[in-house]
């Protein structure tokens, strides 16, 4: 967001050097001509700072990349699309189907559930805000295992979920909350929830009171400031929740392949399946390759419509 | 007379618009627990007047014009405008045009849409909109801006489009908190003109705050000097400088020295002299002393004048003035102002030298005590 420093620090040197006379004009060609030589000192010495990250991302991001890259376009030892042709069949059309489904609705409720929550902590004193901060975060801070298996406890035939809501008298038989699609949207949404909810807050906690007050003082009730001026001003927290949750959601696996009882079969199940049970790493990479290719497209796309470093300023 | 007294524009100089309507303010108190920000305000703005709430820092001049918006609400008193009461109406029931410190400018809208937000908010027809709109701008001489974004203007042009957009729909009160702190000084004194201006154009009843004497001084009809929760004086700029009420006016409006003075016989004394004032105070505690009403003083001055003589510590060159210290004994150090002209700076004497300086009673003023 800063602009380039070495902009603003070159040009009242170089015009110093462009207002010469001419008699002077050679002695100001020799001082332009050093002025461009330190600069590009500067910038190599900056490039060789980076260079220890560049090499590991390069090692530990780029390198695997391509080897599965390599790996999806491989079949018994020579060059083949067949990994990817298999993925037009119908069976991993639904598998494609679901995953997007049930990511797009567990991103849904949890922008529904979030926005409410992260706009009162960013209305809030910041001490009582951090604080609730804390209890939104504590789960996060928790193995997605045992909080998996807590809620297949809670949500059984028999558990504490049905137990109350029979006890309250609002249903006569136990509802089915788990080893199924209802079971697996409510372990993914209780998992990605803090995703949604600090990207959404800072966001919200950046928006300008004294703009609300603005529009108070311009005659916007309430719910007219909040559409008005609030909500706009919010939608790259919206972006940026919505995004970082739909993605970590396309490549879940532990909660659904065990609170959907097999019922539910996602991207990254298919994938684990391919891998570990039938060894298959060629459609194994395959999958993996799209799912990457989606993501980035997703990203694209959110680029072409916000300033991606705006959506992710706030983080 | 001082140059600023002379040319601060006359209470009432243009007519007030139709729109024009009086504030009071009345036994106006607000409590955070223990502290009182505001402490039993009573204050009457007329119709059409500009009015300046001025104070240091932390003396609830803000408070009160949160009170006038109506983002506080008062613990006790009354305010009405034109006569209707407004202490529980909400603030975007109220009507008023509000101009804020950071300029709280939409940054999801341009220029245009910012201006016009207020007149969609009260649906009228979209040919009215747009004039509205277009008037607004080219009374602010930015129309050629409509369709800027927000982030690609200057303070100046933010500040001014932030004007626009609240006297657009025609509110029934302008109110500004400190709009042009944020801006350099040069700007801000073109900015001060040119507010000013506007309210004349309007004739809109406008309170203003701002902790910069200097600009109170300059665009107010009257100025309320307010002094820790509590009305210090209201008066016009140039009463308010040549009659201050108490020792907290009179440090706080303009450079001013304060010398301690006793009750006597004659009048009050500094350092047992009997002190000439055309304006005796009973309860004076201090003599205020503006350092350019102080001159050199000459043979036969002492019938009108009181005399200073002291020890001459330093001269400091600033430009249109000097600055001179004189110590006058009894730890009282007193500063003198005096214009560069050619002619003053041949006879100002070197430091180190003793001199006379000479007060004309008329300029005595004595002031009592700040109120505790």
């Amino acid at each position: 967001m800063t602009a380039a420093p070495d902009t603003t620090t070159r040009l009242p040197r170089a015009r110093e050097a462009e207002g010469d006379t001419q008699a002077r004009a050679r002695e100001g060609d020799t001082q332009a001509r050093r002025i461009r030589r330190e600069e590009l000192r500067d910038r190599l010495s900056l490039a060789a700072l980076s260079l220890p990250a560049l090499l590991l991302v390069g090692v530990l991001v780029f390198l695997p990349v391509g080897w599965l890259f390599g790996l999806s376009l491989v079949s018994e030892g020579q060059f083949s699309f067949i990994h990817y042709q298999r993925l037009l069949e119908p069976a991993y059309r639904n598998i494609f189907s679901m995953t997007f489904e049930i990511s797009f609705l567990v991103t849904a409720l949890a922008l529904l559930l979030g926005y409410p929550l992260s706009y009162l902590l960013s209305q809030m004193p910041p001490r009582a805000a951090a604080l609730l901060m804390i209890l939104v975060m504590l789960p996060f801070w928790t193995s997605i295992l045992v909080r998996t298996y807590a809620w297949m406890v809670l949500l059984q035939r028999r558990g504490l979920v049905n137990g109350w809501l029979i006890d309250l008298g609002l249903i006569d038989t136990p509802l089915r909350l788990v080893n199924n699609y209802t079971g697996t949207v409510i372990g993914m949404l209780h998992v990605m929830l803090p995703f949604m909810v600090l990207p959404l807050f800072s966001s919200l906690r950046a928006v300008d009171v004294s703009l609300m007050r603005a529009a108070s003082s311009l005659g916007a009730g309430p719910v007219k400031a909040f559409w008005t001026v609030f909500f706009p001003l919010s939608l790259p927290g919206v972006m940026a929740g919505s995004l970082l949750v739909f993605v970590l959601c396309l490549g879940f696996y532990v909660t659904p392949a065990l609170l959907g009882g097999g019922k539910v079969i996602m991207v990254s199940m298919k994938i684990q399946q391919n891998a570990a049970m039938y060894f298959d790493w060629g459609a194994a990479s395959a999958l993996g390759v799209v799912l990457l290719g989606v993501t980035v497209a997703l990203f694209w796309l959110l680029g072409r419509v916000t300033r991606i470093e705006r959506v992710f300023g706030g983080l | 007379m001082t140059p600023l007294a002379a040319t601060a524009p006359a209470p009432a100089a243009t007519a007030p618009a139709p729109r024009a309507e009086p504030i009071a303010i009345t036994g106006v108190t607000k409590t955070y627990g223990l502290f009182h920000a505001l402490e039993d305000v009573n204050l009457e703005i007329g119709a059409g007047e500009f009015l300046t709430l001025l104070g240091p820092s932390g003396s609830g001049k803000t408070t009160l014009l949160m009170v006038l918006a109506g983002f506080t609400r008062p613990s006790r008193g009354r305010l009405t405008v034109g006569g209707t009461d407004m202490t529980r109406v909400a603030p975007h029931k109220r009507d008023f045009g509000m101009v804020f410190q950071n300029y709280a400018l939409f940054p999801h809208m341009n220029v245009a849409a910012n201006v016009a937000y207020p007149l969609k908010l009260r649906r009228l027809p979209r040919a009215q909109v747009e004039a509205q709109v277009r008037r607004a701008l080219d009374l602010v001489q930015l129309s050629h801006l409509a369709d800027r974004n927000i982030s690609a203007l200057s303070g100046g042009q933010k500040q001014r489009i932030a004007l626009a957009r609240a006297v657009v729909f025609e509110p029934r009160v302008l109110l500004m908190d400190e709009p042009l702190s944020a801006l350099d000084k040069n700007l801000r004194e073109r900015m001060q003109i040119e507010i000013r201006a506007l309210h004349d154009k309007l004739g809109i009843t406008t309170v203003y705050v701002t902790h910069d004497q200097r600009e109170a001084l300059t665009m107010s009809d009257r100025i309320v000097v307010i002094d820790r929760g509590r009305v210090s004086q209201v008066d016009t700029p140039r009463a308010l400088y040549e009659r201050p009420a108490n020792a907290f006016v009179a440090d706080f409006i303009g450079e001013s020295t304060l010398l301690p003075v006793t009750p006597g016989p004659g009048g009050h004394a500094f350092e047992g002299t009997p002190l000439k004032t055309s304006r005796p105070v009973a309860d004076a505690a201090f003599l205020v002393i503006r350092p350019e009403k102080l001159e050199f003083a000459e043979p036969g001055m002492e019938a009108e004048h009181n005399l200073f003589t002291g020890l001459l510590k330093s001269v400091i060159y600033q430009g249109e003035t000097l600055l001179a210290q004189v110590d006058i004994g009894a730890d009282q150090v007193i500063m003198l102002r005096r214009t560069t002209r050619r002619e003053i700076l041949a006879r100002m004497p070197e430091p180190g030298q003793r001199i006379t300086l000479a007060l004309h009673a008329d300029d005595t003023i004595l002031v009592p005590e700040r109120p505790a």
